[in-house]
């Protein structure tokens, strides 16, 4: 069948010529439609038009649009249908000449917001210390959020940020709150007087979580990163923040809060402070966190020492309120009634936690009563959990154990617990249906960043496991949540949902810990006791 | 910088997403980066990038680049037979000059060895186009970039001895550049085309057109200033690339009494004038030149990542830096997103062609969109995404030049001098409006469009400053302490 060719023609109607080839282009996408072509009908334009395979339809004058399409009749018909509301064109009344541009480069964004303070920097690893020191050579203050940075470009970005005056936190740094500001994994917290130094993210957390549920609040509240007591970093960003902290009209007390640091690193933190304080420069307390580290340490430090994470946050609100450190003095632990006993069979602990931290902290507390445990991330005196086969699958060794499940051998190709607490629900249910095991003891993290239903899985499936009725012979379980009423989670709701299924919710990290050994050294007195 | 506590706190979100919500929740400012890993994700240039762009040599550099390139005042002094004014063209040289980085014959694309072809006709040194081709194949002819020579043309870009060319010289420095006359549209040489009428008009133009045009501008006391005339043509229409209607009437205006005054006969200055009239591209080798005179000011300055030429031969991209000397950095030509004439489609199409991306090395063209919203439409666009590509150039650019200013963003200058460094960690390749020539020669231009410079252009390059500024990728991702001046 041969095509058919129509024209059509519009006497006098001056368009330009992109506009008519935009035109051709459209009439061309009709389905049936082999060529178009949209001309003013000047000589030149018709030598194209014929050139294009078109006769040229007698009459046609300059001044005129002429139109011609090819293809099969139908198809010929339903571009002439189309080219009235092509001509017609757009009302204009919708245009708008404003389309945001996104900026995609830390300069690109300061461009349009120069007056910009600080940066969070998450990208991969890779890319991470190159975005810091584009921050840093544009005036911005930096969070670095990201790991896998390499010393050598830590120890860098932090002199050169020293020397510009600005802050780097991190790398590694997972939570900060700067003038009210949550950044990464930060809980929602009121704003008041006590500034907190940490170069740890859950550590900090469990502080200013305190804090605020304690009635007072955060001025700020500032990561260092995990490495920063490090030999090799040399606590740069620490000393840093305690200069910047002194000059901070907000903060009436600094907490300083660290994992297990370098014995030498910690006297610089605390000759820094010695000379801030000798030249009038820190007029303010400052309360010790420093795990692992025996409170005789810190006498003449000028540093209060704290004997947990809690702690710290109990003595900081005690100074706010006028009282003496001595007044936060940690009240005997409420002893563990109307829960059922473990029956005798089930001697051992198994803990695991998101927190990094608190799994630490948890084996100090421990130690305390004489526990000790196997762990992936043990203290001194503690002994190493074989790995690899009984670390990364549900599977408890035989003997009290602790989890670090934030360590890397549990997050490689999959998400932290803190974003999908699944592995740390699989080890607890393990645990659960374990006829060995006394007592469990967990963290949930709450906050920006952590997940948004950190329990509700995990108390579905022990429900399952008990099949409807609790039965006498159960585990003991303690839970502790990290986090405030405000916090998008909602402390009191996970603390209710854990509660009505029967497991018991602690104060504190150091608390659960410290519950947790109670009971554990009962089972061995009992059992010694035993014939 | 700024003092961190007790002021309002703006954050800008660099990686997971979900932190920027958490800032605003609470009524701070954010801004969420669309940021992509930089050098298409090549972490050891992403990383010597860095380097470079933490380095203050660099950055010294290029702002010398830039006020350089800023103090040019480019004015059109006359048109001369490209032998008598161009180096290495001398009659008995027996070379041709074509557009983009050097390319050896044989590797050159259609429409730029018939282009190659009319000229060696054009000069008489063959008679067939046959004889013509195997003198090019022999290397009896000899061929080189216009680039090498202060020189630049669209499309094929050939200048031959006996063509007419502009001069376009600094009034301050008296540096010059040359560009050939514009044949229009059709059957042309710079499209490849080189039949008799083609010749013909080539002849016409060395003949008529330019020695009218040289007495013409020699009427005028110091020749005729271009940077009037391109501030005016972007508050009409023109981005001084693909869209030059508003200039060339300029031009045209500013040189009919010459032209009038000093014909030989009213018929001969009334074709020079239905010529000038009958070419909307007239003014775009005068854009060029201006462009290159400019962009030569802002070349050699050690250190400096400045992007000093863009060109294509049709087969390869290569783009010079300030800093680079006279390496070229290469990559395969793209083809154009672009709208096609009746009967042509993109199988039709050559690779990008011709010189012309000068214009946006020099901040017009793509840079300076949003003066021409109606090029978008050659890709669908909108105004407002005309708008958009301008304010995307800015990612890229050194400065504005505050010479220029466009309407539609309220008088605001468009962004001028691309800083390699830039290109690589925003990912934001300069945009490019162009021509298509078809891949057959001679068949002449069937679309326009847009493209963009190849991204490996700027990977080689970056990599070739890092090695000159004796970054390796070994050394400190930051300067410590404090920034190194020179």
């Amino acid at each position: 069948m041969n095509p058919e060719v129509r024209h059509r023609i519009v006497a006098d109607r001056y368009r330009d010529s992109l506009s008519l080839l935009a035109l051709a282009t459209r009439l061309r996408e009709v389905v049936g439609i082999d060529g178009a072509s949209a001309v003013m009908a000047t000589p030149a334009n018709l030598e194209t038009v014929v050139a294009g395979g078109f006769t040229v339809p007698d009459g046609v004058r300059p001044n005129d649009l002429l139109i011609s399409v090819r293809g099969t009749g139908a198809a010929c018909g339903e571009a002439m249908d189309c080219l009235e509301s092509l001509l017609a064109g757009p009302t204009g009344r919708s245009a708008s000449v404003s389309e945001a541009v996104v900026p995609r480069t830390l300069r690109e964004a300061m461009l349009t917001n120069p007056e910009s303070g600080l940066a969070l920097i998450s990208v991969p690893g890779s890319y991470a210390a190159a975005e810091a020191a584009k921050a840093l050579d544009l005036g911005l203050h930096v969070m670095l959020f990201s790991d896998n940075v390499s010393v050598e470009d830590e120890v860098a970005l932090k002199a050169a940020a020293a020397d510009r005056g600005l802050l780097l936190m991190g790398p590694d740094c997972g939570t900060a709150v700067i003038n009210g500001v949550p950044l990464g994994f930060a809980n929602v917290v009121d704003r008041g007087p006590i500034a907190v130094i940490g170069a740890s993210g859950t550590g900090m957390q469990e502080i200013i979580a305190r804090i605020h549920r304690l009635g007072s609040g955060v001025s700020q509240a500032i990561g260092t990163g995990g490495r920063d007591l490090s030999d090799a970093v040399g606590a740069r960003t620490m000393i840093q923040a305690l200069t910047m902290i002194s000059e901070d009209p907000s903060t009436e007390i600094v907490i300083v809060v660290s994992k297990p640091p370098s014995a030498a690193v910690l006297d610089g933190v605390f000759s820094h402070i010695a000379a801030l304080r000798a030249h009038g420069r820190l007029r303010i307390p400052v309360v010790g966190a420093f795990l692992g580290i025996d409170a005789m340490r810190l006498a003449g430090s000028e540093v209060i020492g704290a004997s947990s994470l809690a702690h710290a946050s109990d003595i900081a609100v005690a100074l706010v309120e006028g009282r003496s450190p001595a007044a936060a003095r940690q009240e005997p632990l409420p002893p563990l009634v109307a829960r059922p006993r473990p029956a005798g069979s089930r001697c051992w602990l198994r803990a695991a936690f998101c927190g990094g931290t608190f799994s630490y902290e948890a084996q100090f507390a421990l130690a305390e009563h004489g526990i000790r445990v196997a762990a992936n991330a043990p203290i001194e005196g503690n002994t190493t959990i074989a790995s690899p086969e009984p670390v990364g699958v549900a599977q408890w060794p035989d003997s009290h154990a602790v989890l670090d499940l934030g360590s890397d051998e549990f997050t490689v190709g999959r998400p932290h617990p803190m974003l999908d607490p699944t592995v740390r629900d699989d080890f607890l249910i393990d645990a659960w249906c374990d006829p060995s095991t006394a007592v469990i003891l967990f963290d949930v993290v709450l906050g920006h960043g952590s997940a948004a239903a950190p329990v509700g899985a995990l108390l579905d499936r022990l429900i399952a496991q008990r099949g409807g009725c609790p039965s006498g012979d159960e585990p003991i379980a303690i839970a502790h949540v990290c986090g405030t009423e405000l916090d998008p989670q909602n402390r009191d709701a996970i603390i209710a949902a854990l509660g009505g299924a029967g497991l018991t919710v602690a104060g504190s990290n150091f608390e659960a810990a410290a519950w947790a050994g109670q009971v554990l050294r009962q089972l061995e007195l009992t059992s010694r006791l035993k014939p | 910088m700024t003092s961190l506590f007790g002021s309002r706190l703006t954050v800008i979100n660099v990686g997971i997403e979900g932190f920027a919500a958490a800032v605003s929740d609470v009524g701070a400012d954010v801004i969420h980066l669309d940021w992509r890993p930089p050098a298409g994700g090549d972490g050891t240039v992403a990383r010597v990038n860095a380097m470079l762009l933490g380095d203050r040599r660099v950055d010294a550099a290029n702002q010398r680049a830039m006020a350089a390139f800023l103090a040019v005042d480019p004015v059109v002094v006359g048109v001369r037979k490209a032998s008598t004014v161009i180096s290495g063209l001398g009659t008995h040289e027996h070379r041709l000059l074509h557009a983009g980085p050097p390319i050896a014959v044989a590797e050159m694309c259609g429409p730029m060895i018939g282009a190659l072809i009319g000229a060696v006709l054009f000069e008489g040194w063959a008679e067939t186009p046959e004889t013509a081709e195997a003198l090019l194949r022999t290397g009896a002819v000899n061929v080189d970039a216009c680039h090498h020579h202060q020189a630049v043309g669209p499309m094929a870009g050939v200048i031959s001895p006996s063509m007419p060319v502009w001069v376009v010289e600094d009034s301050h420095s008296g540096r010059t550049t040359f560009s050939n006359l514009n044949e229009g549209l059709g059957k042309v040489l710079r499209f490849g085309a080189h039949g008799p009428e083609v010749l013909a008009r080539l002849a016409w133009m060395r003949d008529e057109l330019g020695p009218a045009l040289h007495r013409a501008l020699r009427a005028l006391d110091s020749g005729l200033p271009l940077t009037p005339i391109m501030a005016q043509a972007l508050h009409m229409g023109d981005e001084l690339h693909n869209r030059n209607g508003a200039a060339t009437g300029q031009l045209l205006k500013q040189l009919a009494p010459a032209l009038v005054r000093h014909a030989e006969s009213s018929d001969a200055a009334a074709r020079v004038i239905e010529f000038m009239a009958g070419n909307d591209h007239f003014f775009l080798n005068l854009s060029m030149a201006a462009a290159k005179l400019r962009l030569d000011a802002g070349s050699n300055f050690e250190g400096s990542a400045l992007v000093t030429a863009m060109a294509r031969n049709g087969v390869r991209f290569g783009i010079r830096l300030s800093g680079t000397g006279d390496t070229w950095f290469e990559a395969a030509a793209r083809r154009v997103d672009g709208l096609y004439f009746p009967g042509y489609g993109p199988d039709d199409a050559a690779a990008d062609l011709g010189d012309s991306a000068i214009t946006e090395t020099a901040g017009l063209g793509g840079f300076a969109m949003a003066a021409a919203p109606a090029i978008t439409q050659f890709v669908g666009g909108t105004a407002a995404a005309a708008v958009a590509n301008t304010r995307r150039m800015e990612a890229i650019c050194v400065t504005r030049n505050e010479v220029f200013s466009i309407p539609i963003i309220d008088f605001a200058s468009p962004p001028v001098g691309i800083d390699a460094r830039l290109v690589l960690d925003s990912s934001v390749l300069p945009i490019i409006n162009t021509g298509i020539a078809h891949r057959l020669a001679g068949v002449g231009q069937i679309g326009a469009g847009i493209t963009s410079a190849p991204e490996m252009c700027f990977v080689a390059a970056i990599a070739g400053l890092a090695m000159r500024m004796g970054h390796d990728g070994t050394g400190p991702i930051i300067a410590a302490p404090g920034p190194v001046s020179t």
